[in-house]
This record gives structure tokens, C-alpha cells and sequence, in this order.
């Protein structure tokens, strides 16, 4: 039978002879542009939620626009309002609620107003988010999966104006008309029924 | 040929085009023609012969595509189809390489990405830089700090300010 003090001592050797494997390289200490360059391939769960804490610099790093002027949420659990993502987001952020609106302004803010391309993936981003989008980011092409291919600066000013408009003529109903695209029942047309 | 010296003294001759695969260095060549003998301080032998063997591959294969589509002018053969065609499988070569050569350790990886950044090599740059996304990708803040071995110098104080920062967005 082996003494428990040896086989501790044992495992405590191996744990140290793995700790030898491990780099000894100061991967804090990288250049902060090298760290913005790895960051910015990192995807936005990874991003928001745990490359931030890892320590001061990479903190630092973590704030530079750059990482966050190209947002793919393809890769983000965005179902609400309980979606795994939204509550991971809660606990490292100290949050009560959660929302995707508040989470794009997250966004808005960390890219310092800009982002330029945000891939929507199968997320819905409603009409009054995607104004907030726009207004906020001037540079910023927002591309779903459904998006009808029409010129990305077109498609930007179609939800500026159409919002701005929305509201006072939606509840006539039937069919509104701005700037030759056309809107039905609240959504957007499929490309077959937009009469350029 | 130029000759460079690594950190540690050792010479390599390449081929000039493979060394101004570093921006770094196509400057200083342009700045002075005659320039043979290029010391870099930053870099040791270990690392700058793995730089060299990626720069030395992506000039070789940028330089047969360039005779092989000058082939396909000369012959006058399809123009359109057959370079695309080639041109597609010698990048998905190239790719498959690069995935090969960047399987290397963590302090390997490390000193690339820095030789990548002193040099100024794009291409290795995003490629080390690519790696080290992948390795983070998916982990925890605690497996990211285990697996680079980094500690977490945040007082808890400092820790749960940087938490606090953002509750304005969700009110």
C-alpha cells in the first residue's frame, strides 16, 4: 500500500513536470498591436466574455476598436432572452437584463463607433435596431444570410429613410413606397416584389 | 544573394526576392542598392530559418504561377479556364502548407509572431497571428490563462470594476 504523502508528492511532481511543458514565454508582455491582431480573429462570445479577464494587457488590447470592427454574431447565441450566451453575458458583466439592443450598443461602443461590417447570420435585427446601427456606425454594412443583394450604401439609406417614415405612415397600411423600394405589411418585400 | 545575420551571428544567403518578403527589408534594399549584409538584431538563427523557409515556399510558388500562366500567354492556349484552375489548386496547396508549418509549440509560435512583426511579413504575420486566434477560440478566461500561462493580475477590486463598466447599455 502506498503512503497517500507519496502518492500526493507524486502527482504534485507531475503537475510541475507538465507546468515545464507549459511556455515560458510572456504572452502578457506581446506587443499590443500582435495582441489586437490575434484578438481581432477571435470570435465575439470568446471576445466579450473571456479574453477581457484574462489580465491588464490583454484588457487593454481587448479595447482597441480594431478588434471589433468586423462583428460576425453567426457564431453568437442570441435566442432571448435566456440563450447560454445571454446569461454568460449577465454573470461576467454584472448585468439584469439582458437585451440585443443593449448588447449592440455593447458593440457600438466597444468598436468606438467603427464597426464596418456586422454578419447577422439567422439573428432577426429589427427596423428600429438597425437605425440605431446605422446612425451610430457611419461606415457600418450590416449583411444577413436573407439580405436581398442590393448595393450595401443603398440598403443603408432604404432603413434610414423607411424608419423615419414608418412611423407616421404605417398604420394607413397597404403598400409604402420609398425610394423605389417598396414595403409590405410592416416587412421588407422579397427581392421579387421590390420594383426597383 | 544578400546575406543575412541572425541575433546570434549566424549568415544566411537567399535569394533577394525571398528576403523582401519582409517589408522591412524590400525598404532598406530600395533605400540602398548596393546593400548585401542585412544584421538582424531582433531575431535569433532558430527562428529566422523557420521565417526564411516560409518566405523562401511563398516566393517559389508565387513564381511558378507567374511562369505558368506567362506559359499559358505564349502558347496561346485558353486563357481563362485552365490558370484559374491552377491557380486554385496551387493555393489550396499553399494553405495546406501553411496549416502544416504553423503546427509548431507555443514558444515557437510566439517568437514568430514578433520576428512576423519586427520584419514586417504580412502574410506570416496574419498566419501566427490566425494560430494563436485559434487556440483561444472556445476556452474560458481561466483555460486561456492556464493554457499561455498568464497570471491574472487583476486585484479583485480592479476585476469587478471593469465588470461594472457596462450596465448603461441594458437600462
Amino acid at each position: 500500500m502506498e503512503n497517500p504523502f507519496d502518492v500526493a508528492s507524486k502527482r504534485i511532481k507531475a503537475e510541475i513536470e507538465d507546468a515545464s511543458n507549459l511556455t515560458s514565454r510572456k504572452w502578457e508582455d506581446l506587443p499590443i498591436n500582435c495582441l489586437v491582431l490575434i484578438f481581432k480573429k477571435v470570435e465575439i462570445p470568446c471576445l466579450t466574455l473571456s479574453v477581457p479577464f484574462v489580465c491588464k494587457s490583454w484588457y487593454e488590447a481587448s479595447l482597441d476598436p480594431a478588434c471589433w470592427k468586423v462583428l460576425d454574431l453567426c457564431t453568437t447565441d442570441l435566442r432571448l432572452p435566456d440563450s447560454r450566451f445571454a446569461e454568460d453575458f449577465k454573470c461576467a458583466y454584472y448585468v439584469n437584463k439582458f437585451s440585443l439592443r443593449g448588447f449592440l450598443k455593447f458593440l457600438i461602443r466597444r468598436s468606438n463607433n467603427l464597426a464596418t461590417h456586422l454578419f447577422t447570420g439567422d439573428i432577426y435585427i429589427a427596423l428600429h435596431n438597425k437605425r440605431l446601427l446605422y446612425e451610430e456606425c457611419p461606415e457600418l454594412h450590416i449583411i444577413s444570410r436573407n439580405t436581398v443583394t442590393f448595393p450595401p450604401e443603398q440598403l443603408r439609406q432604404y432603413f434610414l429613410k423607411i424608419d423615419a417614415t414608418m412611423t407616421s405612415n404605417f398604420q394607413k397600411g397597404g403598400t409604402l413606397k420609398v425610394h423605389g423600394f417598396g414595403i409590405r405589411d410592416g416587412t421588407m418585400a422579397s427581392s421579387e416584389d421590390i420594383k426597383m | 544573394m544578400i546575406t543575412l545575420t541572425s541575433s546570434d551571428g549566424v549568415q544566411f544567403d537567399v535569394r533577394e526576392a525571398v528576403a523582401k518578403e519582409s517589408q522591412i527589408i524590400r525598404d532598406m534594399i530600395q533605400d540602398d542598392c548596393v546593400i548585401t549584409n542585412i544584421p538582424l538584431a531582433n531575431v535569433n538563427h532558430k527562428i529566422l530559418s523557420i521565417v526564411l523557409e516560409y518566405c523562401q515556399m511563398h516566393v517559389d510558388k508565387t513564381e511558378m504561377e507567374v511562369n505558368a500562366s506567362k506559359h499559358q500567354t505564349t502558347t496561346g492556349e485558353g486563357s481563362s479556364s485552365v490558370p484559374v484552375a491552377l491557380k486554385v489548386s496551387s493555393n489550396k496547396n499553399l494553405n495546406d502548407w501553411d496549416k502544416e508549418f504553423i503546427n509548431v509549440d507555443l514558444d515557437t509560435l510566439y517568437d514568430l509572431i514578433l520576428a512576423a512583426n519586427y520584419l514586417n511579413i504580412s502574410g506570416l504575420l496574419n498566419l501566427t497571428t490566425q494560430a494563436a486566434a485559434d487556440i483561444i477560440k472556445g476556452k474560458t478566461t481561466e483555460e486561456i490563462r492556464a493554457t499561455f500561462n498568464i497570471k491574472n493580475d487583476f486585484t479583485p477590486e480592479e476585476e469587478a470594476a471593469i465588470r461594472k463598466e457596462n450596465p448603461w447599455a441594458f437600462e
